[in-house]
């Protein structure tokens, strides 16, 4: 018999690639023989976690029917099976996946629309953390502000794409209504957690450059020289209090801003 | 019997009900009268909005921990890190119960998502009895070991699965989950005597049972029991039930509901069913004294 880590890859290799030939030896059922019952384990696996990623990427299964769904996912759970047991967290490399596959080349704006389900999946699964402290802020000298570093809350992902993910998205929802999609245009989209669950902003090309530069972690005088050669019209204060309201900014590092003041 | 041993307190000595996320709402709508519930651990991990809901069952009810996760039979070791989470978890919820399985699902960093077999052997008992212990280390508190349902035996396996299993609460103080219906699902698919494998176990050592459905699946003229929690407990189940209540003493007990989970009414018939055969066994047994 083999020893347990080679029998557990054996195992492995029998349910995920189907290369059963070495784990064949090592088992037997005497109702349906040793491939009958290696089956029942194997359809387990493969459905199971083709259920996981129908849950977490609803939209694009409905965009691509069910059976195509099954066959993505099993070649997606083939080449990159979770690698730990919370399986909410599996499939961070979906969209990148499908991105790359061919039989979804037909479909090049799949794999934006999943970012987005992945972004919201985040959005509802990450932790809390606390939300930036807004006296302490207001409290700074205003001499220090150009130099503060914002911490952006965990569940918040900045997403654009050259397709409109949001109004596909928006088009697939129950209950949905038949009608024709606009895909051009793009969409910069804010996916956070809000009260009631994860959401999604539209945001203007300015809006979008300064959040992104933020949380690249570029100071806020940097972001906003950013955001001002995007549109000059861009209001620093209303745009950085609407971040707040929507708790988007978890904390700030007056610390650093102080180290750097010449 | 040191029935007076084990670590449940008497408000779990009726029947629970696993609690699925469909029916949480419902749940914290209406607070049914249930003695306590069991969730899967790794739903609720981290401090976010599903452990703030768990916390909010919690208020009311007295919760059991079940985790699928921590791969205790895997060779490479036991996921330090899903442990550090299920810990966080514990100190939160204090649970009543923490349980895993009598099973691996992680082979080069991979989790398979699945209940997996191991060969009952003594490398294999070595590899459960150290993560194990290592689990209760980190967890400071006993961990229940479950039964797992199978659909093959190895080769190369030296033991009964009972024999294995008293040997690990030897080795490791561990407790035992009986899966009633994952008895009865081996038995069928290995030809094996179900009240003979309830026999064998160290009765002392039984803190929780659990109860599910099951299907039955017909290949080439032959019929395997599939355990997919997605059905009423079946007739048999209900009978080994009986005779492990006879032999255990009255546990904790659990109603599991999977898949086509149904209206929470239909679990709560179920666990109210569990409790009727309980007591009429407790009748027999008053008579039989």
């Amino acid at each position: 018999m083999l020893a347990l880590p080679d029998l557990q890859d054996a195992f492995r290799d029998a349910l995920l690639d189907g290369n059963a030939k070495r784990i064949l030896r090592e088992i037997e059922n005497r109702r349906v023989g040793a491939a009958g019952a290696l089956a029942i384990y194997r359809n387990h696996v493969r459905l199971s976690l083709t259920a996981a990623l129908r849950t977490t990427f609803p939209v694009v299964c409905r965009l691509v029917d069910e059976r195509f769904f099954a066959f993505a996912a099993h070649a997606y759970i083939q080449a990159q099976p979770p690698s730990a047991p919370c399986l909410a967290e599996y499939g961070v490399s979906f969209p990148d996946f499908l991105a790359g596959f061919a039989p979804c080349r037909s479909l090049p704006y799949i794999a934006d629309v999943a970012r987005l389900e992945w972004a919201l999946n985040l959005a509802q699964i990450a932790p809390h953390a606390p939300t930036l402290d807004r006296a302490a802020l207001a409290a700074l000298p205003a001499e220090a502000l150009p130099r503060v570093v914002f911490t952006f809350s965990p569940s918040v992902r900045l997403l654009a794409s050259s397709y409109a993910v949001d109004r596909i998205w928006f088009a697939n929802q129950e209950p949905v209504q038949a009608g024709v999609v606009e895909l051009g245009g793009g969409a910069r989209l804010q996916v956070y957690r809000a009260v009631d669950g994860a959401a999604f902003d539209t945001l203007e090309p300015a809006e979008f450059l300064f959040r992104q530069a933020l949380q690249r972690g570029l100071t806020l005088g940097e972001a906003a020289e950013i955001a001002a050669a995007a549109d000059p019209m861009f209001d620093l204060a209303l745009d950085l209090r609407r971040m707040m309201q929507e708790g988007i900014l978890s904390s700030f590092n007056p610390a650093q801003a102080k180290e750097m003041t010449p | 019997m040191t029935r007076d041993t084990k670590p449940a307190g008497s408000a779990l000595l009726r029947t629970g009900i696993g609690l699925r996320g469909p029916h949480v709402a419902t749940v914290l709508a209406d607070r049914p009268t249930v003695p306590f519930f069991e969730v899967h651990a790794e739903n609720y991990m981290d401090r976010g909005p599903a452990q703030d809901t768990l916390l909010a069952v919690r208020g009311d009810y007295p919760v059991s921990l079940h985790a699928v996760g921590l791969s205790l039979g895997s060779a490479e070791g036991i996921n330090r890190r899903h442990l550090a989470r299920l810990k966080q978890l514990a100190d939160a919820v204090e649970p009543a119960l923490v349980s895993d399985h009598l099973s691996w699902s992680v082979s080069g960093g991979a989790y398979l998502n699945d209940l997996l077999p191991l060969p009952y052997t003594e490398e294999a008992l070595a590899v459960m009895a150290r993560a194990i212990a290592q689990a209760q280390d980190a967890l400071k508190r006993p961990l229940l070991i479950e039964n797992p349902s199978s659909y093959l035996r190895f080769r190369g396996s030296a033991m009964h699965e009972a024999d294995f299993l008293a040997e690990l609460v030897r080795r490791t103080g561990c407790g035992l989950l009986v899966d009633v219906n994952n008895i009865v699902v081996s038995a069928h698919n290995l030809s094996l005597d179900a009240g003979a494998w309830l026999d064998r176990l160290p009765a002392h050592a039984v803190a929780e049972i659990h109860l599910a459905g099951h299907h039955r699946a017909e290949a080439d003229g032959e019929t395997m029991l599939i355990d997919d929690h997605g059905d009423r407990v079946a007739p048999q189940v209900w009978y080994l039930f009986a005779r492990a209540l006879e032999r255990f003493g009255r546990v904790p007990t659990l109603i599991e509901w999977d898949s086509n989970l149904p209206a929470f009414s239909v679990l709560l018939d179920e666990a109210r069913k569990a409790d009727r055969i309980a007591r009429s066994t407790e009748v027999r047994h008053a008579r039989a004294a």
